[in-house]
């Protein structure tokens, strides 16, 4: 069910050195669309409908240009050394609060890119709940695995037919806080973990879990 | 203007030669450090816009060039790899500006726009403006003549014309914001907006919504367009008080905002560009809050750019008269009641005393020791009324909007003569302070003297 840890300081640079080739040619194309744009107003104001499409794509080349930047969240997240850190720990310094007492349970993860996600999600179900209620959160050690689980309050938002949570995880357009989850996403699996969202009773449940530790570990 | 780019991408290079000549501008291109070290000295442009990764080194040695070759040229660096510490390092060699690639043309042209109004401003030379500023033992609206505030002075002066962040230190007190304020007058943004939010005092489910605004619709109560901070302070400077209170959440999305240069209102497609000059501030100490993690170290290299520590009081005694007259003045302006100067026995007292509320502190104390004193000087007994024997603060009285509840009431009826209810309130203050008429004043907002005249009206002299 869970990959392994990826070793990844040099996933990091790669991924930086990626960023930095794509975004020459973006660049180079941004600047040449700005001056087609300067030149058609400035020449031809009866050609609307071709402004129109040049703006367009400039619009989609900033689009490109905004999920590259995910890029460097990425390398900054494959940069961070895991550790070893107790899930009560991680909980209070992503600022939620567990039920009930905190598993004792120490999971190997990057600690900090961990607890930003922890701390997105939260927002996250927060912000589509009419009271902006902060979600319940729990501790549990199952099937081999140590689970955070955030669990929105109730009172939900409304949404569109098409709301699957799932899909929320792989960048849909036009969502406020999907980058987060797609993020919060990248962290748990860089560090072998998993990260699940779903909608149960019309509630949103967003689940972290991380391998158990093995004895002696 | 003269404009030089630096870049080796030969696509990059011709497209920003275009676009800065369609601007208006005479472009020249180099491609390495070591051709831009021969163009800087052959045109001595007034703006270079560099790339960080050339081959044959690194862009900082342009920035550096640039600048010893002509002081007033403004670098403007390119970087594709979003690296914090570099564009620190840049601004701190002295760049004007960085820009993230891919390069947003929209943010290109407002730079260079900025330069170029920056450079038709007619003015012989930047220290003539600054001079201005400096007479009469003042910068802006910061006050003294102590070394450490000479050196504050220059700091600032130095620092206002660029638009690199400045990270202000310093107890509560000290004048945080008024020094921000000061780099704000003094630099080419003075025209826009000082718009300024304290980091610790935006409520966490408010906080995208107050920063970026949002659109109609895009939550519940959301029933029209608002405008963030961002936006409020486009063209001007943007404070942030106490910057180590920013919630963590918080602390994420506004370094996308400087990595970017730009931001999307709550619920909005459209990216907008960030123009705003930044400065910070804080009481704690930062090292700490970085090594605890109370405050991203990523976002602390960005914001700390050019360090400014405000002195506390204490260690500038030499500055309590002037700062004491100054605030009188204010007082003065706003009251309205005689005054003309503080008697040397109240200035002495002031310098005396150890201020742990520094300028503040003063300034509280100068207005409590006007309130107690009769026109034309603040006196020293209300000086020295104000401070207390063992040198703590000030008397221990009560505002006039918390009064004790139970101090006792004075029945009033309706249509009663104001005379009369003034009378009766006075002589139940003064019963319940045992007749100390400057506490009685000071409870009742009004000066001693008025207090005097009151009781002399109204036949109450003992």
């Amino acid at each position: 069910m869970h990959a392994e840890p990826v070793p990844s300081a040099g996933t990091a640079r790669s991924l930086l050195a990626l960023r930095h080739a794509l975004a020459d040619p973006l660049s180079s194309a941004s600047l040449k669309l700005d001056l087609v744009e300067r030149r058609l107003a400035a020449t031809d104001p009866d050609v609307p409908a071709l402004l129109e499409r040049v703006r367009a794509v400039k619009h989609d080349l900033s689009a490109a240009g905004h999920i590259l930047d995910l890029l460097l969240r990425l390398a900054e997240i494959l940069a961070e050394p895991p550790q070893a850190i107790a899930l009560s720990e991680l909980c209070a310094q992503a600022g939620v609060r567990p039920a009930a007492e905190s598993l004792p349970s120490t999971v190997l993860l990057r600690r900090k890119a961990t607890a930003e996600a922890v701390r997105h999600v939260a927002g996250f179900l927060a912000a589509r709940t009419r009271a902006a209620a902060a979600p319940l959160a729990r501790t549990s050690v199952r099937d081999g695995c140590v689970t955070l689980t955030l669990e929105a309050a109730a009172g939900m938002e409304p949404t569109g037919e098409e709301f699957i949570p799932a899909r929320l995880l792989s960048l849909p357009p036009g969502l406020e806080g999907a980058e987060g989850l797609y993020t919060a996403r990248a962290v748990l699996e860089a560090d072998g973990g998993r990260f699940d969202l779903d909608l149960r009773d019309e509630r949103l449940i967003a689940e972290f879990s991380w391998t158990a530790p093995t004895e002696g570990t | 203007m003269n404009v030089l780019v630096v870049e080796d991408e030969p696509r990059v290079r011709k497209s920003l030669l275009e676009l800065v000549q369609e601007l208006g501008h005479e472009a020249s291109a180099a491609t390495s450090v070591a051709d831009a070290r021969d163009a800087l000295a052959r045109t001595a442009p007034d703006v270079c816009i560099t790339d960080l990764g050339l081959p044959d080194g690194d862009g900082l040695e342009v920035v550096r060039a640039a600048k010893a070759g002509r002081r007033d040229c403004a670098v403007l660096v390119l970087t594709g790899q979003g690296s914090v510490l570099s564009a620190v390092e840049a601004m701190k060699a002295g760049a004007h500006d960085f820009l993230l690639k891919p390069l947003k043309p929209a943010q290109l042209a407002s730079a260079l726009a900025h330069l170029a109004n920056r450079h038709d401003e007619p003015r012989s030379d930047e220290g003539l403006v600054v001079g201005d500023f400096v007479a009469d033992g003042r910068l802006g609206e910061m006050v003294g003549r102590s070394p450490a505030m000479l050196q504050l002075f220059r700091l600032v002066t130095r620092v206002a014309p660029s638009d690199a962040p400045v990270m202000i230190t310093g107890d509560s007190g000290t004048g945080k914001e008024v020094a921000a304020r000061t780099i704000h007058l003094l630099s080419r943004r003075a025209r826009g907006p000082f718009v300024a939010i304290n980091c610790g005092a935006i409520s966490p489910t408010l906080v995208e919504s107050e920063l970026f605004g949002h659109e109609k619709g895009s939550f519940t109560g959301a029933d029209r367009r608002r405008a963030g901070t961002f936006e409020m302070a486009a063209g001007g400077t943007l404070f942030l008080d106490e910057v180590t209170e920013m919630p963590p959440e918080l602390q994420v999305k506004f370094l996308r905002v400087l990595e970017t240069r730009t931001f999307r209102r709550v619920g909005g497609n459209e990216e907008l560009d960030v123009d705003v000059r930044l400065i910070a501030s804080s009481n704690r100490d930062l090292n700490e809050a970085v090594r605890t993690e109370a405050f991203r170290s990523d976002l602390f290299y960005r914001l700390n750019v050019f360090p400014l520590r405000m002195p506390p009081l204490r260690e500038r005694k030499a500055d309590i008269p002037a700062l004491a007259n100054h605030f009188l003045l204010q007082i003065e302006e706003k009251e309205r009641s005689g005054f003309k100067t503080l008697e040397p026995g109240a200035l002495a007292a002031f310098t005396r005393y150890d201020w742990p509320g520094s300028v503040r502190e003063l300034r509280n104390a100068v207005h409590r020791a006007y309130v107690l004193s009769d026109p034309p000087a603040v006196q020293a007994e209300a000086a020295e009324a104000v401070l207390d024997g063992s040198g703590a603060a000030v008397k221990p009285v009560p505002p006039p909007d918390s009064v004790d509840d139970t101090w006792p009431a004075v029945p009033v009826r309706v249509g009663e003569r104001l005379d009369a209810v003034e009378r009766k309130l006075l002589t139940a203050t003064l019963s319940a302070v045992k007749g100390d008429r400057r506490v009685a004043a000071e409870l009742l907002g009004v000066s001693l003297k008025t207090i005097y005249n009151r009781l002399k009206q109204y036949g109450m002299e003992k």
